[in-house]
């Protein structure tokens, strides 16, 4: 149900908002959606109509002629007919939805404007001004709603007006709800801080800072309940509680007409009806102008993605010669297409790793480093990942081309991941232990006790403090460091073959960075594994690597051993990339910065990917695809200068 | 006295540019609103150091261990429990007063971590930079036309980017924002919150470059927070180490991090990879920060030292100056001394 809908953490939300330049206005969307259209349509129509009622030629809503009472629709001069006074239904109808549409209307504004602004107070100053707040709105949602609304009512005495007070009120939690959790979002946002830092006082932010990018919120919410309230309200009418006789209201029409239901059933038939219309057309409205502001909260669109990347006819086809090292990959091109563009993420890094070496990836981010690593097994999500080319050859069999089982028994078995945020791979329900002993017996066939005794001993072999009793923990309970043994653990449990480990140590502090990096080199040495680690810290690299990679806008532009490039990078890339690293060791004076941005991967240039930032740049650079270059066996360099400088 | 510091600019070393005395900072605690005591999270426990005029301070250390509680402190973000911030002598804060937030930010301005999240999504640069132009300096249109643009120019940025939102910029970008932001103020110091961190090695260089220009063309005094030691060696020209809520050494960059007193300090360095010597540190078992609700009552070091002795258990070391330039360590026993 709509109505229910929470939208507290609606933070790309006002983040989508600022983006004014965006390619489709969201009026541009709503219209694109055609139910939220016909809802449109609808509405304007019955709003017309009930705007220009006054002036339309009908007989008086509240005229009684008993001579014509129930008359059919169609009848002379009625053209809906007349109800059991003889009143004119057309006439009643236009008037009464006048009625209950500007019910409704204030109704709502009343309850979006306390309720934002009761939401905006309490998430903003948080605290005793939350705590007192939110527990009256919690007060006020223990009773069932409509309950309220009569219990308001009959303290206030039966009436429109108070039929919308009591509407009001029971819908202001709706909107404080809301409201309070975007607000609370926001406020941990340090633009609030910076705000006060300017010199803005806490009322002018609450203004300029945070309700433009609340109002999104407050709208849609609007669009949603306003059915719902002219609904509620049609109910206390239709009670008897709301419009009182002779004025009509569609509710109290409906009500007037239930008694009649069997003699005359057009009398209750057309208000129904009207509610229906009316109600029907501003909820399609109300849920296309939510998708148009927030397309996250869309129906269905919570789609999960595919379980392999899709993987072009051109990638899938099987090694003809015998693959080099334990792992190869050949020519890797994966894209991405967004919004009508392609953007080419991997531009065909070849490389291979052998058995027992650990092979680093260094790049800086949008290198397209995690989208290489990623595609090796399949993980990049599609929609809208694509792999367009190239081969990943393991075991004789290109892993792009094998089908789901095999692929599936590969993951987490001969080959594993770790990433970057523990979190992101550990279940926050479940113990660690648990999730070990999901992940062994996913690959062997082992009991629950086995499992969980071998569980503990992989935990102790990432030297876990405690590993019996810290197998019990959940995720949260453990720091980051500990978490990240815990992923190790997991990625080592099934004694792979490689492991791909993404940033492992990026999020951590020095000295948990350190034990990791320790840990990994140890089991890489004892299992005899190869290990492929994705960085950007090229002491990182210098301290566990014997290769390096390194990568630019989807390419590798360097590769060879850590002592030779370290020493004599070839690349000018290379060469600067390791010259604007401030060393510990000591003073390096002003550092030598690389002017520009890495070029956008939605618009590469045809030569040299790196000419615009190069200062050894030619025309030549541009003309033409720069070939990687062999210096030695072992060392390559995409730069036509490579010989030259790394001589 | 005014000598030239190991990064080249002048420092005045007879004056105290920002001074901090027994600054406490707990979070939580008091009473529920039923009366039942809540636990205090003990983020900065005694905290003392100076910041000369024109000099770079450095505070380091790891996640938790209470360094962005203190830049938000300096800035007026938060107030301390107990304990003084001075600028120039006069007091900043004081516990139980409260902040007197324009006229601080005028004086002390701060660059945060995160450059995107820092910037109102739907305000443009224009409105952005102007806010401190308009609130803080009472600068009209025109002044405040003026000064944008010289704004733009001293962090580098064409003018055309005044008109553009936040999301069109790249990190980089946005950090030199989010400096013209608090150079907008024409403070006296700046407070860094680690704002080099988020961004890539070749635009942190950038970013770096660019701090050290605007300490000598507007004579700033900088605190700058960070975790990545490298960074710090590089821009600072002294160092404080913050271990659990308070300083465990600190003085002069090289002295620091040549002569490393303080066991923490050593570990801290001896874990950078790919540097000293090459080898890291033996995996502990043990690399957890103490409990912060319930903070121990000896040196907080103490479970991962190797030196820890029974006194180190029993009362918690006090900073003490161990040598003529300064440097002061908070430790019974410093690695330094027998090695001396
Ligand atoms: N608002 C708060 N409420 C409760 N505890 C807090 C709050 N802010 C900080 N703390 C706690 O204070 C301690 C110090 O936090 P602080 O953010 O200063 O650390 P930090 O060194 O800056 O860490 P990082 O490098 O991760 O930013 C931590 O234990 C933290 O959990
Ligand atoms: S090919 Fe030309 S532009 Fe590219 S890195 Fe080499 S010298 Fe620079
Ligand atoms: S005081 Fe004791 S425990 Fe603390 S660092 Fe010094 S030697 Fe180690
Ligand atoms: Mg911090």
């Amino acid at each position: 149900m709509s109505r229910f809908m929470n939208i507290s953490n609606a933070l790309p939300l006002a983040r989508w908002f600022g983006h004014r330049h965006s390619r489709t206005s969201p009026l541009q969307l709503l219209l694109r959606n055609r139910l939220a259209a016909a809802g449109l349509i609808v509405l304007i129509a019955v709003c017309i109509l009930a705007l220009i009622t006054p002036w339309l030629p009908l007989h008086h809503p509240n005229q009684t002629a008993l001579g014509n009472r129930l008359l059919p629709p169609g009848s002379d001069g009625h053209l809906l007919g007349t109800d059991h006074l003889g009143r004119d239904i057309l006439a009643r109808i236009l008037w009464g939805t006048r009625v209950s549409l500007s019910v409704g209307i204030s109704a709502t504004l009343v309850a979006a404007t306390v309720g934002s602004i009761l939401g905006i107070l309490a998430g903003y100053f948080g605290r005793h001004v939350d705590n007192i707040l939110m527990r009256g709105i919690d007060m006020v949602m223990a009773f069932p709603y409509i309950l309220l609304a009569l219990a308001i009512v009959a303290v206030l005495g039966p009436g429109l007006l108070n039929a919308l007070y009591a509407i009001a009120i029971v819908n202001i939690p709706f909107f404080a709800r809301n409201v309070r959790g975007v607000t609370v979002t926001l406020r941990n946002r340090e633009f609030v801080d910076a705000a006060l830092l300017s010199g803005k006082g806490h009322a002018r932010i609450l203004l300029t800072e945070i309700l433009p990018n609340v109002l999104p919120v407050i709208v849609i919410t609007m669009s949603t309940t306003v059915g719902w309230m002219i609904l509620e309200t049609a109910g206390l009418s239709f009670l008897g509680l709301g419009a009182q006789p002779p004025q009509a209201d569609l509710g109290s029409m409906l009500g007037e007409g239930r008694r009649l239901i069997s003699t005359a059933p057009h009398v209750a038939t057309i208000p129904g009806l009207m509610i229906f219309l009316l109600v029907m057309s501003i909820n399609l409205l109300g849920d296309g102008v939510r998708d148009a502001l927030d397309p996250r909260l869309k129906a269905g669109a919570l789609r999960r993605p595919a379980a392999r990347t899709r993987t072009a006819p051109a990638a899938r086809q099987q090694p003809t010669g015998e693959p080099k090292g334990l792992l190869e990959v050949d020519n890797l091109r994966t894209e991405f297409h967004l919004d009508g563009q392609v953007h080419q993420a991997v531009n065909g890094p070849t490389f291979h790793i052998e058995p027992g070496e650990c092979l680093g990836i260094i790049g800086e981010s949008g290198s397209g480093k995690s989208v290489t690593a990623m595609s090796l097994l399949g993980l990049v999500a599609s929609p809208p990942g694509i792999i367009q080319n190239g081969q990943v050859n393991y075991q004789r069999q290109n892993l792009l081309g094998v089908s789901d089982p095999v692929l599936r028994g590969y993951r987490g078995g001969e080959l594993a991941y770790i990433f970057q945020d523990p979190l992101s791979t550990l279940h926050p329900l479940f113990t660690v232990g648990d999730q070990l002993v999901e992940a062994l017996r996913a690959h062997r066939p082992l009991s629950y006790r086995a499992a969980w005794q071998e569980a503990v001993r992989r935990l102790e072999e990432v030297r876990m403090p405690n590993a019996a009793r810290r197998a019990k923990s959940y995720p949260h309970q453990l720091s980051g460091g500990m978490r990240q043994r815990v992923s190790i653990a997991m990625a080592l449990a099934n004694d792979p073959q490689l492991i791909i480990a993404d940033e492992p140590t990026t999020a951590l502090d020095v000295t948990v960075q350190a034990q990791i990096l320790k840990l990994l080199n140890r089991l890489r040495e004892q299992k005899q594994a190869s290990l492929m680690f994705i960085t950007h810290d090229f002491g990182v690299v210098k301290q566990i690597c014997h290769r390096v990679a390194v990568m630019y806008a989807g390419e590798i532009v360097e590769i060879g051993p850590v002592e030779e490039i370290l020493a004599r990078p070839a690349h000018p890339y290379t060469r600067r990339l390791i010259g604007c690293v401030p060393s510990v060791d000591y003073e390096g004076g002003r550092l030598a910065e690389i002017p520009g941005l890495p070029p956008q991967v939605s618009n590469l240039p045809v030569g040299c990917k790196f000419a615009d930032r190069c200062d050894q740049v030619t025309d030549q650079c541009r003309a033409a695809p720069i070939e990687l270059d062999t210096l030695n066996e072992r060392h390559q360099a995409r730069c036509i200068f490579a010989r030259e400088v790394s001589a | 006295m005014t000598m030239a510091t190991e990064t080249g600019a002048p420092v005045d070393t007879t004056k105290t540019a920002l001074q901090v005395t027994d600054l406490i900072k707990q979070f939580g605690g008091g009473r529920s609103l039923l009366g039942r005591p809540l636990p205090a999270v003990h983020a900065v426990r005694g905290l003392s150091f100076e910041v000369r005029p024109g000099e770079i301070l450095g505070i380091v250390g790891e996640s938790g261990c209470g360094k962005s509680t203190v830049a938000r402190m300096l800035v007026g973000l938060e107030s301390p429990t107990e304990g003084r911030i001075t600028l120039r002598e006069e007091p900043l804060a004081e516990p139980g007063k409260p902040i007197k937030r324009t006229v601080l930010a005028r004086k002390i301005q701060y660059v945060f971590q995160d450059p995107i999240s820092s910037l109102n999504p739907r305000k443009t640069i224009r409105e952005i930079l102007s806010a401190p132009l308009y609130y803080l300096r009472g600068m009209t249109e025109s002044q405040r036309a003026e000064r944008l643009k010289e704004l733009m120019a001293a962090v580098n940025l064409r003018p055309e980017f005044l008109d553009r939102y936040p999301h069109e910029f790249s990190g980089g970008q946005a950090q030199r924002i989010g400096i013209a932001r608090a150079l907008a103020a024409e403070p006296e110091v700046l407070v860094l919150d680690e704002p080099v961190s988020a961004l890539d090695v070749s635009v942190q260089a950038q970013v770096l470059n660019l701090l050290q220009d605007l300490r000598r063309q507007f004579n700033l005094t900088y605190v700058f927070i960070s975790h990545d030691l490298g960074v710090v060696r590089n821009l600072c020209d002294r160092v404080a180490v913050m271990y659990f809520g308070r300083i465990v050494e600190t003085g002069s960059t090289r002295a620091l991090f040549d002569n490393p007193q303080h066991h923490y300090t050593r570990l801290l360095l001896d874990s950078v990879p790919g540097a000293r010597d090459g080898t890291l540190p033996d995996e502990a078992a043990n690399a957890e920060l103490p409990d912060p609700f319930h903070p121990p009552t000896g040196c907080a070091f103490a479970p991962r030292c190797s030196a820890a002795s029974e006194q180190c258990r029993q009362s918690d070391p006090e900073l003490d100056t161990r040598r003529q330039d300064g440097q002061q360590v908070a430790c019974y026993h410093p690695a330094g001394e027998s090695a001396d």
